[in-house]
Formats: C-alpha cells, structure tokens, sequence
C-alpha cells in the first residue's frame, strides 16, 4: 500500500459526503458571492434611487443571502467534518493494529514514532476529505464573480478568470517548494517526540545514576534542532504570504482601477463600479483558501506516505493454518539459532523439566526460538508442538497450546484481576494467586483482586510484580508452558514455596522452566544443561548436584 | 486506576509565562507587532479610495483622479505584501523560540520531577503533553496568532475609517459588535468542557496504544492483541464523537455569528439611506461603508473562528504551563558537583511508614557501611528492603530518623546533591534510544571513548560491544540493537562504573538478567563498587555472600547482622535461608 493509495482509499470510501459537502458549500460559496453583487444593487437602486419599497426587498435579499450563507456553510461543513473525523478514525485504528497483530511486521519504527503516525498522520491524512470540496467550492465563487463582473464588462470578467489562473499558477510552484521544508520539519519533531517516548520510558533508571541534567541536554539538542526547522519554514511561508497578497492585491486593484476608468465613461453604473470592487476584494479570500489548499493535499500526501511506510511492512512471516495435537509434547531437533548449536531436546506431555542454561544467550535465544519470536525458516532444525512443527501451525493455535512467559514481562495499567486474567476467561485465577504466593499482595490491599495497577507495575515492587507475571502465566493454564527465570527478583523462601506450587499446580500439564535456581531445579522431574549451544547432560537436580561439579559449580556457586 | 493528572495552569498564569517570554526579545516583539499592524491597515486602504472614485464620478470629475488613486493601490499592495511577509516570517520564529522555550522547559520539568510524581500521573498523561499539547500550541503560533493579530488591526482601522467617513455610519457599524460579544459569550463556556473532554480522551487513546505497543511481547504471548486493539479503537470512537459533537456546537456558533453580520450590514444601509434623505453625506461616503463592513466579514469571523482554535491552543498552553509549574528541584540530577573520596553510611533510628499505611514498613532501623566497604540486605518479600534501600538513596523522607553520608544527612540535601552522593541501580533496566556511546554519556557526559571502554570492560561487556556493528557508535534501544536483559545489565552497570558518587545502592541490578548470567554479572557488580561504599538487596544469597557483611531484615527490623561466615556459623535465621537455598527444596 502506497500513501497514493490510501488517498485514494480515503476518497473513494466518503465519495458520498464529499458530494453532499461540495454541493453545499458551493452553494455557501454562491451566496457568499452573491453580497458583493447585492450591494452594487442596493447603492444603485435603494441609495442612489431611493424609495421605501426598495429598502425593504434590500432587507429581504440581505436576510435571504445570509440565510443560505449560514445553513448551507453549516450543514456542509458538518458532513465534510463527520466524514472527516471519522475517516481518520479507521486509519489511526489500521496503524495501531498494524502494531498491535500477533506477527510482528518488517518495519523499523519506534513505538514513539508509531504514536506519531497514529495520532497525527491519520488527522493529516483524512483532511483530505474537506481539502478537496472547499477547494471546488472556492472554484465556484470564482466562477460566479467571473460571471457578474462579465455581465457588467466582458472585459472586467476576463481580466478576473486570467488574473486568478496567473496567481493560482504562481502559488501552485511556490507551495510545492513549501511542501519540502514542512515535511522535513514533520520528522524533527516526530524524531523530538520519540526522544520523549524513550526518556519518559527510561526515567526510573535514569534519575537512579543521576542522568537527568544529561538526557535534558541531548533532548535540547533534538529541541534546537526542530526549532531550526521551523524558523526555516517560516522564512518560506513568509515569502509564500508576501507573495500571494501582493498578487492578490495587484489584480484587486486593476480590476479597481479598469472598473473605475469604465465608469468614468458612463459604461458601467456606480452600482456596477462598487459591485466590482466588492468582488474583487472578496475574491481574495476563495483564492486564498484555494491557494492554500494544495498545500494540505502536500500535508495529507506526506502525512499517508508515512502511514504507508506502517501500513505496508511485510509480516516476518507467513504462519500455517495447522493446529498441535492435544497432549503437550514438545520437541527441538537440531535448532541452530544465534548461539543455539543443533540444540536437540524432548519434552514428554505433563513432565516439568528444567533448562539449566550456562550462557543466558542459549536460554534467551532459545526462549525466543519458543515463542516463535524468530521466523521458524530463518533457522535450520524445527521445533515440533503437538507434533506438528511451528511454521504449520497457526500463530492463535500455537499460542493457545504453548505459552511461553517473556522474562520480564509487562505489566498493564488495571487491576491486580485484569493482570492476571487479562482476557477474563481464566479458570484457574484463585489458584494461580495461592501458587505465585501473590495471596499476601492481595491480602495487603482492601479491593484485593481488585487493587489498581498502575502502567507497568509502576506501584508494585520488583518482586511483587514478577510474581504477578508468574500468576498470569500460570491462570492461563496452557498444555506446554515455558517459564524464563520466573523468580529471579523474590527472595529464597518464597522462591521455595514458589517452586513447590509450581510442581503441584502443573501436574499432568507440560512445564519448561528455564532456570539456574536451585529450588526450581529441584522441583523439576529433569534438569537439561544447556552448554554452549546444546544440551550436554541430563538427569534429576540431586544426582547431576552430587556426580556432576561443574553443576554444582554453575548452580550453587 | 487511580491517577492524579499534572498540573494545569490558569490563563492568567499562562499569558503572564507568554508576556514575560516576549518582554525578553523586545526587538523581536516590537518588529513582529510593527510589521503586523502595518501588512493589515495595508489592505484597507483600496476600500476608503473607492469613495474617492465614486463621487468623482457622480461629481464628473476628470479622470485623471485614477491616476493618483491607482499609484496608491500599487503602492499599498507592495508595502502591504512586504510587511506581510516580514510579519510572517518574524511571527513564526518568535513563535519558534517561544515554542521551543516551553517544551525544553516540560521535558526539564518532568525531568526534575520526583519520580514518584511521573508515575501517579501516569505516562499517557506526561507523553500527550510534552507530545500533543506542544503540537497544539504550535498550531497555534502558526495560524491563531497571526490571524488575531492581523485580523484584530483590521477590524480596529476599519472601524476607525468608518467614523472618519460619517460618525453615524461608525456607530451603525459598531451596532453590530454587542451581537457578536452575544455569540462568543453564548459558544465560548459550552464549547471549553467540550474541548477538555476531547483532550482527556486524547490522552487516553495515546496511553491505551503506548502501553500496548511497548509490552507487545506480553501482548502477544497472551493473545491480547484484539483486547488491545479494541481498547485502542474505542479510546479513538470516543475521541471522534467528542470532535463531532465539538463540531455542531461550533457550526451554531457560526450562525450566530452570520446573524451579527446581518445585523451590521441592515443598520449601515438603513442609516445611509436616512443620511441620504437627510441629504448628510455623499453616495460615496454612504457607499463605501458596507463594502468596508462586507470587508470585515472574514477577519471578524478569523477571530471568532480563532477563538476557537485560540482556546484550544490557550488550553494546551495551559497544560504546558502547568507541567513548568509543578513542583521541581532547582537542580537537575547531574548538575551537582561530584563528591570525591569513600564516604561511610550511618543509619540510625530509621522508620518508615506509607502514606496511609498503618504500619510502619522500617523500625527504627540502625546500620553502619564503612567508608569503601559493602552491605547485603536479606529477608522475605515484605521485609522492607527496597524501602530502606530507597530512602539510602535519598528518595523519600523517613519519618523519623536520618541517614548519613559522610558529612552530609540526606534531609538537607536537593535531588542532585543526593545523586551525586549515591547511584541507585534498580531492577528496571533501560537501554536508551541512540548510539551507546551516547546511552553511556548520560551517566558521565564528559567522558572520553576511552574512559567508556573501560568502564564496559569492568561491566564485562566489552567483548560483545566490540562485536556490534559500530561498536560504540552502534545505535541501540528503541531503533537500534536490541539487547537483552543481561546486556542491559551490563549496560546499567557501565553507567554506574562511570559516575562518580562515592556510595552506590543496588536493588535486584541483577534479577531481570536471569539467575545464568547472575554469576558473571555479580562479579562485574563487585568490580564497579570496588572503593566505593556500597548496599545491595541481596535476592541471590550469592549477592550476600560476597558483601562485607549482611543484614536480614525481618517486619521492618534488623534481626541479625554480621559477616556471612559468623551468620551461617551461628545456625539462626541466615543460616537456615541459606541452606535451604542451596539444597534446593526437597
């Protein structure tokens, strides 16, 4: 998808209120053109020839006018803005879920960026739904003044229509030129925005080694930087505004000047004469709007180019269709990925087996061959779940069966309760809370369950909220569940109990559990050691810890 | 959740941040309002010489008056298209520096914000305004400022130029002011809980789709990608009916507005017409006036329709200048000069409680760590390590009871000073978007590429970073390389290796590596306290067994204190965790 397409997308889809939108305001347009022509009236017939009867049809023509003018701008703009609004609304929804999708998708954007195109490019780009009528209606009272003024003087009507297209020509180059600059300045400020995103993310750790006066200052720099742009930009809007006025007002004041000289030889009457300034001081304002138009289809152009750029990424992959075979067996035959080196494993349904990793790069590269993070044919070997390998399976049957835990996982903004059962349909909530011996936290607050969390654990202590993690995991309750390090940050005598629980509630379900703790260890049917790529040795936690030292070593230190 | 929003500040405190800003470039402001007002009165020139036309005409006066109208008209619309572009041009870099002034200024405010403060308010709430509400306020220096401005001399020479024609005509014309005070009275307290409604929402879209995208690895692994994206399209749905229903409210607005036109325009042509009658004024004094107020129909309605965009702006700038209004340190973390030399740390008497918490978290808490030397804290989740490790580090005030460092007592101290006495390393790592080197600057940003190997070296990182394409100019974090928890880690503690405060706490630095790499990353932790005196929350009895000595906590209280080796000797509390951890359960 290209930002031409999503123009087009964008169009095609409010053809309907566009239509409705332009009539109207053409109609606005009309009328708003029609004030010029009926003063040049009025000063001709009730000023110049007064009578009462002629005030009052000037009354009534002005209340007519203004009555057009007032519902015709405000039912038109009102379709233009619904369409409008609601049009950015779908695609701010489409790049969201483009970040949002179980695949991860090809593109090279910070989540900060992201936000950006979301939030702002989708308003920009759905402009174009109100950019495109007001600049057909503004065409329309250029029309309508081209055709009073003509009626009065051919010549004043032409000097108007070759007038507006000299200036329109003009402007069109100029703005081109304009749409450059804007754009650069778009992505200083995107590139300032996400500089926030990241700092505000990083802030805990940044005041911990006193970073602050530092970040500040790099973000000053991204801050000038932008700021450099926009005075840039302001130097070419100013050469823009010069210009288009001083075309504007020369063409207003030659039509002054032929009207008046016409005028002075009895060709045109004095009504016609201020008719004819009337409109060519009011046509500034159509051009105007027409003049600053294509700038915004510029704005909209870049503003979808950069949607475009979320829109069409690729997924890594393309996952099957296929679904596991119920049990939970798990197998890995011959997985070489980064330091994994033709890692081969089994894990039969319902064992709880640890993975005892020497290298924390052979646990975390093997936890993301799991999760299916990496595409499974940019590796050799497969990963067999249920039976089946990992790039048959569906991505939503997959994660249904196999859930594998992220190290470190993130904790929403909620409650203790939207947490731990995020989708709300986890059965085993109670017990996951008395397995992760989360039962003191929620005993700690009155709400229980119920006790606010805040955006990413923020109110929560480290170990409170790995436990939280762990409960998660554990509501879910998936056939094959593969732990990372789940109790790196609780102290040693919860570690135990958790390790217990952990056995206990997992029993004749699938448990791998990627570890060097002991407890965990312990707990485990079988420990695996993974060593430099693969697996070297096997067997129960107190026989490796008594025949095997270089374990005993690793794991007791 | 429960949140309590950032500060938001009143108009008046805003406009006087804005006066105060323009009062320090008095050139600038001067040349802006100058070259403004004379671009305006410009374009009303061409009206007033058409009354001059007119009664030549009626008058069969020679043409010739064309002659001198016409070298007026081009002259006005050079000049005027000059001054125009100046007033563009100077408007949008006075706008800039203003723009840029308050958006250093949020981001230094949050910067300098307790940390606590950041997190009650939430991200969403923090980002939408150092994001959206700097967007639109620089909206608003681009288009509502120099509409008002230009527009308002409009309507002000106009009106002056209506009186200087006949004095009645001018008051006819003014007639039609109370009507459009009417319509602004009438819109503007509907539409301000409108529009704060719809940036609340705003608000709320950003956060629903920030938290979503930055857990995407939980996300996914719980398949809560459609939860999210629900969240995400309803937050957006609720945004889009308050822009329409904003919309309408502003559409009636606009009548109201048309309706003061018509008022205006009725009483000028009914007064002409009597002073006509009255045979008072000339046709061309009585012609020129409603195409003089027809003139004014659009920049009366800019600024009416600017208010709008004005009060958007005005309540982002607001928002803005209530970030620059909470309450922050002088000074930003960093800024302190560095202590030199060991400092020892004494605690004493130390209790702790929550607010709102009935019970105190610390009792009366007395430790020493000697100058240079080390101490592990161990004991059950609830036990109050990271508490006191915490208020070590000098955030937040205990209740009763001080900690010292050195000289200093940690109450009378600011947020830098604390900083550059104690570094506290948690377990929330982060990898900073941008080079490595430049990630590694924020802990010393005057060090050399040399000094920032060595400290990698002692964070045991320097094999991996040699690897990195780049190797310290390699981009990590968001954008960049992404490394894991462990590299992190390692990262965290290269910055620790590079400041310079003489006491150094860590809490959990090690959990989220994985207990594989504990091993390694616990020797680099020794390596970068050695000569500095230092606490660590010991989850690893490890971490323990490698301090000078070890203090376990239990309810808030000291139980046991000594070296590792007296505590496992004397079989009590310590002993007992510490052969259970290493057994494993059985």
């Amino acid at each position: 998808m290209t930002g031409a397409a999503i123009l087009r997308t964008a169009l095609r889809r409010n053809a309907g209120a566009m239509a409705a939108g332009t009539a109207l305001m053409g109609l606005y347009q009309a009328a708003e053109t029609a004030f010029p022509i009926a003063l040049g009236l009025i000063v001709e017939h009730t000023l110049r020839d007064r009578s009462p009867g002629a005030l009052a049809v000037a009354v009534a023509a002005l209340a007519a006018i203004i009555t057009t003018v007032s519902f015709s701008w405000r039912f038109g703009m009102r379709v233009l803005q619904k369409a409008n609004t609601t049009e950015a609304h779908r695609w701010r929804v489409r790049v969201a879920a483009c970040g949002l999708r179980p695949v991860a998708r090809d593109v090279d954007l910070k989540s900060g960026e992201i936000l950006t195109i979301a939030a702002e490019d989708a308003d920009q780009t759905a402009d174009i739904i109100e950019v495109v009528p007001l600049l057909i209606s503004s065409l329309v009272a250029v029309l309508v003044a081209a055709v009073a003024l003509g009626l009065a003087d051919v010549r004043l009507g032409l000097l108007v229509i070759a007038g507006t297209a000299a200036i329109l020509t003009v402007l069109s180059v100029m703005s081109r030129r304009i749409g450059a600059s804007t754009r650069e300045h778009q992505t200083r400020v995107a590139r300032a925005g996400a500089k926030v995103a990241d700092l505000i993310t990083g802030l805990r750790p940044l005041r911990g080694f006193g970073g602050n006066h530092a970040a500040f200052r790099s973000y000053r720099a991204v801050s000038a930087e932008a700021r450099h742009q926009a005075v840039t930009v302001a130097k070419a809007n100013g050469v823009y505004a010069g210009t288009a006025l001083a075309l504007n007002a020369t063409l207003a004041a030659a039509v002054t000047l032929t009207a008046g000289w016409l005028a002075f030889q009895g060709r045109v009457t004095i009504g016609e004469l201020v008719m004819a300034v009337g409109l060519a001081q009011f046509i500034m304002e159509p051009l105007k709007l027409f003049s600053e138009m294509p700038k915004y289809v510029m704005i909209a152009r870049a503003s979808a180019d950069r949607m475009a750029l979320v829109l069409a990424a690729p997924p890594v992959r393309t996952p099957g269709s296929g679904r596991p075979d119920p049990g939970g067996d798990l197998v890995v035959d011959g997985v070489s990925h980064g330091s994994l080196d033709g890692l081969t494993f089994r894990v039969a349904p319902g064992e709880f087996v640890a993975v005892a990793a020497y290298r924390p790069r052979d646990a975390a590269d093997l936890a993301s061959v799991l999760a299916a993070a990496v595409p499974p044919d940019a590796y050799p070997g497969t990963v067999r779940v249920g039976g089946r390998p990992l790039a048959d399976l569906s991505v939503e049957a997959l994660r249904e069966h196999l859930l594998v835990n992220p190290s470190g996982a993130e904790i929403f903004a909620g409650t203790l309760r939207t947490n731990i059962d995020p989708s709300g349909t986890a059965t085993r909530v109670p017990e996951a809370v008395e397995a992760s011996l989360l039962t003191d936290v929620v005993a700690l607050h009155r709400a229980g369950l119920d006790h606010p969390v805040h955006d990413r654990g923020a109110n929560l202590s480290g170990g409170q909220r790995q436990r939280l993690s762990l409960a998660r995991a554990l509501a879910a309750d998936p056939a094959v569940l593969v732990l990372h390090d789940p109790t790196t940050a609780v102290d040693a005598v919860t570690e135990q109990l958790i390790a217990r629980n952990l056995a206990t509630l997992r029993r004749g379900r699938t448990t791998v559990v990627l570890t060097t703790s002991p407890p965990l260890l312990s707990a485990a049917d079988r420990v695996l050691i993974l060593d430099t790529g693969t697996i070297t040795t096997e067997g129960p936690h107190h026989h490796l810890l008594t025949e095997n030292p270089p374990y005993r070593t690793a794991v007791t230190r | 959740m429960t949140t309590t929003s950032l500060r938001t500040a009143t108009g008046r405190e805003a406009a006087r941040w804005v006066a105060a800003r323009c009062r320090e470039v008095p050139w600038l402001t001067s040349a802006t309002v100058l070259t403004t007002v004379a671009g305006a009165a410009l374009q009303v020139l061409p009206v007033l010489l058409l009354g001059r036309v007119v009664d030549g005409v009626v008058a069969d006066e020679p043409s010739s008056v064309l002659g001198t109208v016409g070298a007026l008209l081009v002259a006005a619309a050079l000049l005027g298209a000059a001054a125009t572009a100046a007033s563009t041009y100077l408007v949008g870099r006075l706008g800039a520096d203003l723009l840029a002034r308050l958006r250093e200024g949020a981001v230094r405010a949050v910067l300098a914000m307790p940390g606590a403060r950041v997190e009650q308010a939430g991200r969403g709430d923090v980002l939408s305004r150092v994001g959206d509400d700097v967007a639109v306020v620089s909206q608003g220096i681009r288009s509502a400022v120099p509409t008002v401005f230009s527009a308002g001399v409009l309507v002000v020479i106009a009106t002056a130029g209506m009186f200087g024609l006949d004095w009645r005509l001018g008051l006819a014309g003014a007639g039609a002011l109370p009507a459009y005070v009417f319509a602004l009275r009438w819109y503007l307290p509907r539409s301000a809980p409108l529009y704060r409604a719809q940036r609340a929402a705003q608000a709320d879209r950003a956060q629903a789709l920030i938290s979503g995208l930055d857990g995407i690895g939980t996300v996914r692994a719980y398949r809560l990608e459609d939860a999210f994206r629900e969240r995400v399209t309803r937050e957006s749905w609720r945004v889009r009916d308050l822009g329409i229903e904003v919309f309408r409210l502003f559409g009636r607005f606009v009548g109201r507005e048309n309706r003061a036109e018509f008022i205006g325009l009725v009483l000028i042509i009914v007064v002409g017409y009597a002073l006509l009658e009255a045979g008072a004024a000339s046709l061309g004094e009585v012609a020129a006036a409603p195409l003089l107020f027809h003139r004014l129909f659009n920049p009366l309605g800019s600024i009416m329709f600017t208010f709008d965009e004005a009060q958007k702006s005005g309540a982002s700038l607001t928002r803005l200048v209530g970030v620059l209004g909470e309450s922050t340190a002088a000074r930003l973390a960093g800024e302190a000069a560095a202590v030199d030399g060991a400092h020892p740390v004494r605690i004493e008497g130390l209790t702790y409680r929550y607010p709102g918490a009935e019970e105190p978290v610390l009792r009366d808490v007395d430790l020493t760590i000697p100058a240079g030397g080390s101490l592990a804290l161990v004991g059950a989740t609830g036990a109050g390590k990271t508490t006191l490790a915490a208020l070590v580090a000098g955030l937040g005030t205990p209740e009763s009871g001080s900690v010292r460092i050195g000289p200093f007592d940690l109450a009378d101290v600011d947020d830098a000073q604390a900083r550059a006495l104690v570094s506290i390393l948690t377990q929330e790592t982060h990898v900073f978007s941008g080079t490595l080197a430049a990630d590694l600057r924020l802990a010393a940003p005057d060090a050399s590429d040399a000094d920032l190997r060595d400290a990698l070296r002692v964070a045991g990182a320097d094999g991996w970073v040699d690897a990195l394409p780049g190797g310290l100019d390699a981009p990590v974090g968001e954008g960049g390389e992404r490394l894991d928890g462990m590299k992190a880690a390692q990262i965290a503690l290269a910055r620790l290796a590079l400041g310079r405060a003489p006491v150094v706490v860590l809490d959990e630095s090690t959990a989220e590596a994985g207990s594989q790499g504990a091993a390694e990353l616990e020797r680099a932790v020794l390596a970068a306290c050695r000569g500095r005196t230092a606490l660590f929350v010991a989850h690893r009895l490890s971490q323990a067994m490698a301090a000078d000595r070890v203090a376990v906590l239990d309810a808030g209280r000291v139980v046991e204190e000594g070296t590792h080796e007296d505590l496992v000797a004397r079989g009590g509390r310590y002993a007992a965790l510490w052969h259970a951890w290493r057994e494993g359960s059985r």
